[in-house]
C-alpha cells in the first residue's frame, strides 16, 4: 500500500515512516501543506495522512482543496487539537478519520488499514461472516454453528465493528468512537468489560476462539490461521 | 426591583432624614409665623380701636357725659354691621349703650367670648378693652375671627408646602435609591457572571460619575487584572499542555519502536510498557486540562443543538451497568420520563459529564454498592441525579471536589487524575446547568439541574 505522510515534525515523521515501511507499506513524506496538495494532484497513492498544522498550507485547507477537486483518496487527519469541534470540522471537511496527538503507532497503523478496507467495502453485505460465525444485520441476530446467540444492543454493535474489520486490528479508541460514540478516554474498563461479555457468548461455548487480544493495542477478529 | 431594598437603601434613608429635618424647621417657622401674625394683627386692632377711644375721650371733654353717650351711640350704630363692638356702662355697671354683654372683670387688652349678635347663644373670641371715662366704662373690641382666618390660611399654606416637599423628597429619594440600587444590583450580577467564568464581563460606568460609578471604575481595573491573571494561568496551563504534546508524540513513537526490537528482554519490555502507561496517564491529564480550557473559553457562546438526554442516559446506563457489575456493584436506572427529555447542548460533552459521574461512583465505591441514576422533568427543569450508598464525601470537602486536582482520598490510592469532576463542572457551567453534591445518607448524591429549554 502506498501512503502519503504530510507531517512537519521530522522526529515524529521518522518514526512513522520507519514503522509503516516495516509493516510493508511504501511511504512518501512531505513537510509542507502545498507539497502535500501537489503530491495528491499528480501522484497516485492509497491513503494520505495529513497533519492539521503544517507550514505553507494547513492540513484542513489541503483536504478541502483535494475534495473540491473531486479526489476520493482516504484521508486520516493528525492533530494536536483533539477536541470535539476540531474533530467535527475535520470530518466535515472530508476527512475519513481523525487521530489526536500524541498517538501510538499501532493506533495509526490500525486506522490506516481500516481506512483502506472501508473504501473497498462499498457494497454493503446484509450478512457478516467470520469463520463459522454469522451476523445478520437486518434481523440483528448472531449465529454460530447453527446456534442462535442472544446479544445485548452494545454487544451487537461491538461485534459488528469487529466483524466489519475482520482480520484487522481494531484499537480500543476506535471501538470507543464507533460503538460508544465517546470522543474521550474513559478511565474505566468499558471496552474490556464488554469484550469479555461478548467473548463469553460467542467464543467460550465453542472450541475455536474468534476474538483475539492484540497486546497494548486492541482486538482483532479472525478464524484459525 | 424589590421595594424593600429601595426603601432600605442609604440614599433613601438620607432623604428621609432630610424630610424629617425639613418638617421640623417648617413647623417651627409656622409657629413663629402664627405668633407674629397674631401679634401684628392684634396691634393693628388695638391701634384702630384706640383711635376710636381717643375720639370718644375728645368728645367727652368737649360735651361732657351727654357727648360721651352720643358718641358711643354713634360708634355703636356704625359698628352694628361690622365685627366690632362698642358698649357703655354707667358707674353702677348697667349697660346704657350697645346690645351685647361683656363682664367687666378685666383691665387692658384681653380676649373674651362675646355673643356674635344680641340674643344669641353663639359666642366668638373678641379682642376687647375697657376704659373708664367719667365714672362710666367704655368697652370696645373686635371679633378675632379674621385673625383666626388669616392664621388658618397661613397654616394651610404651610401644610401644603410641607406635604408637597415631603412628597418630592421621597420621590427624589426613591429615584436616587433605586438608581443606586439598580447600579449595585447590576454590579452584583456582573461580579456573579465573572465568578461563573465570564471573565470579560465588566461593570457599566454611568457618565454622572457618582461614588458608585467611581467604585465601579476601580473594580473594573481590578477585574481586568484578575481576568488577565486567570487568562494567563489558563493559557499557560493550556499552552504547556499543548506544547508537551510534541515531545509526548515523539516519546510514544520512540518507545513503540523500541518495543518492536526482538532482542529486548522481557524485563526491559515490562519497564517500557510501564513507561508507556505512565505517558498515557500524563496524556489523559493534558487532554483533560485542554478540554476544560477550551470549554471555559467557549463560555457564553450559544449552544444551538438539542438532543434527548433520556436516550443518552439510558444508553450510558446500559453500558455502565455491565462495568458496575464487573466491579461487584449494581447500577439502577430510574428514568421517570417516557417522553424524550430534550435539552439544549452538546451531546458529546454531556455524555462525558454523565460518564464522569458514573465512573466516579464506580471507582470510589466498594463492592456491593448500589448506584442509582435518576432523570426527571421537574417543573420544566431537567434534573439528573447519580446517587450511591458508598462512603460519601465529608461535607467540608464537597465543594472542593470541583477544584482541579482535588481528591477526597488524600492518600491518592485510587485511580483518577482529580480532574473528572472539574471537567464535569466546566461542562455543566457551559450548559448553564448547576451541579451539586449532597449527602445521600449514606453515600453521595450528585445532582445536575439543566435549565428549561
Amino acid at each position: 500500500m502506498k501512503i502519503l505522510l504530510a507531517e512537519d515534525d521530522l522526529k515524529v515523521a521518522e518514526f512513522v515512516v520507519a514503522g509503516l515501511e516495516q509493516s510493508g507499506h511504501s511511504v512518501d513524506h512531505v513537510t509542507d501543506g502545498r507539497d502535500a496538495l501537489s503530491y495528491c494532484l499528480y501522484n497516485d497513492c492509497d491513503v494520505a495522512v495529513l497533519d492539521r498544522m503544517m507550514p505553507g498550507m494547513d492540513g484542513l485547507s489541503v483536504l478541502k482543496a483535494m475534495r473540491a477537486g473531486g479526489s476520493k483518496l482516504p484521508v486520516l487527519m493528525l492533530t494536536a487539537l483533539g477536541d470535539v469541534e476540531n474533530r467535527v470540522a475535520g470530518l466535515q471537511a472530508g476527512a475519513d478519520d481523525y487521530l489526536a496527538k500524541p498517538f501510538h503507532f499501532s493506533e495509526l497503523l490500525a486506522r490506516i488499514v481500516s481506512l483502506t478496507r472501508r473504501q473497498s467495502e462499498t457494497a454493503e453485505a446484509p450478512t457478516l461472516r467470520v469463520h463459522d460465525l454469522t451476523l445478520d444485520l437486518l434481523t440483528r441476530t448472531a449465529e454460530r454453528q447453527g446456534k442462535v446467540i442472544e446479544l445485548q444492543a452494545k454487544e451487537f454493535a461491538l461485534l459488528e465493528v469487529l466483524m466489519r474489520n475482520a482480520g484487522r486490528v481494531v484499537t480500543r479508541t476506535m471501538l470507543l468512537e464507533r460503538v460508544w460514540n465517546f470522543n474521550f478516554e474513559p478511565n474505566t474498563t468499558v471496552v474490556e468489560t464488554h469484550v469479555s461479555r461478548l467473548r463469553s457468548k460467542i467464543d467460550k461455548p465453542f472450541d475455536v476462539p474468534l476474538i483475539h487480544t492484540m497486546r497494548n493495542t486492541g482486538y482483532s477478529m479472525h478464524g484459525p490461521r | 426591583m424589590d421595594r424593600g431594598n429601595i426603601f432600605s437603601g442609604s440614599s433613601f434613608r438620607a432623604t428621609l432624614y432630610g424630610v424629617v429635618a425639613f418638617l421640623a424647621i417648617l413647623t417651627l417657622t409656622a409657629v413663629l409665623a402664627i405668633l407674629y401674625i397674631e401679634r401684628e394683627l392684634k396691634t393693628d386692632i388695638q391701634s384702630q380701636l384706640e383711635a376710636a377711644i381717643s375720639t370718644i375721650q375728645a368728645l367727652h371733654e368737649e360735651q361732657g357725659t351727654d357727648g360721651l353717650r352720643d358718641a358711643m351711640q354713634d360708634i355703636s350704630r356704625s359698628f352694628a354691621q361690622s365685627d366690632r363692638i362698642a358698649l357703655l356702662y354707667d358707674k353702677d355697671g348697667n349697660r346704657i349703650v350697645g346690645d351685647r354683654h361683656v363682664p367687666l372683670d378685666f383691665e387692658g387688652w384681653v380676649e373674651r367670648d362675646v355673643a356674635v349678635a344680641s340674643g344669641t347663644e353663639e359666642v366668638a373670641g373678641y379682642y376687647v378693652t375697657a376704659v373708664p371715662i367719667d365714672g362710666h366704662t367704655v368697652v370696645i373690641g373686635r371679633d378675632l375671627g379674621y385673625v383666626r382666618h388669616v392664621e388658618m390660611v397661613t397654616v394651610r399654606a404651610f401644610l401644603v408646602v410641607g406635604a408637597l416637599m415631603t412628597f418630592i423628597f421621597i420621590l427624589i429619594g426613591y429615584r436616587m435609591s433605586s438608581d443606586s440600587l439598580g447600579k449595585l444590583q447590576a454590579m452584583g450580577n456582573t461580579l456573579q457572571r465573572v465568578a461563573q467564568g465570564e471573565t470579560d464581563a465588566r461593570l457599566t460606568v454611568a457618565p454622572e460619575n457618582n461614588q458608585i460609578d467611581r467604585i465601579a471604575k476601580i473594580m473594573n481595573v481590578h477585574l481586568d487584572t484578575l481576568s488577565e491573571l486567570v487568562q494567563s494561568t489558563k493559557m499557560s496551563a493550556a499552552a504547556i499542555a499543548h506544547d508537551l504534546k510534541r515531545p509526548l508524540s515523539r516519546a510514544y513513537l520512540g518507545l513503540e519502536s523500541v518495543l518492536d526490537d526482538e532482542q529486548l528482554t522481557d524485563g526491559s519490555r515490562a519497564y517500557i510498557e510501564e513507561i508507556r502507561e505512565e505517558l498515557a496517564g500524563l496524556t489523559a491529564i493534558f487532554e483533560t486540562i485542554l478540554r476544560i480550557a477550551r470549554i471555559d473559553a467557549s463560555y457564553g457562546t450559544e449552544l444551538t443543538a438539542s438532543f434527548d438526554l433520556g436516550a443518552l442516559v439510558a444508553d450510558l446506563c446500559e453500558t455502565y451497568e455491565v462495568v458496575a457489575e464487573e466491579s461487584g456493584q449494581t447500577l439502577v436506572e430510574e428514568i421517570a420520563e417516557n417522553a424524550p427529555v430534550m435539552i439544549r447542548g452538546d451531546q458529546g460533552m454531556i455524555g462525558q459529564l454523565v460518564v464522569n459521574l458514573l465512573q466516579n461512583a464506580i471507582t470510589h465505591c466498594p463492592v456491593g454498592t448500589f448506584i442509582t441514576v435518576g432523570l426527571q422533568n421537574r417543573a420544566g427543569q431537567v434534573v439528573l441525579t447519580v446517587a450511591d450508598n458508598g462512603p460519601g464525601i465529608p461535607e467540608a470537602a464537597r465543594s472542593k471536589v470541583f477544584d482541579a486536582f482535588f481528591r477526597a482520598d488524600t492518600a491518592r490510592t485510587t485511580e483518577g487524575s482529580g480532574l473528572g469532576m472539574a471537567l464535569a463542572k466546566s461542562i455543566a457551567d457551559r450548559h448553564d446547568a448547576t451541579i451539586a453534591l449532597d449527602d445521600n445518607a449514606p453515600g453521595l448524591r450528585v445532582t445536575v439541574v439543566f435549565p428549561r429549554t
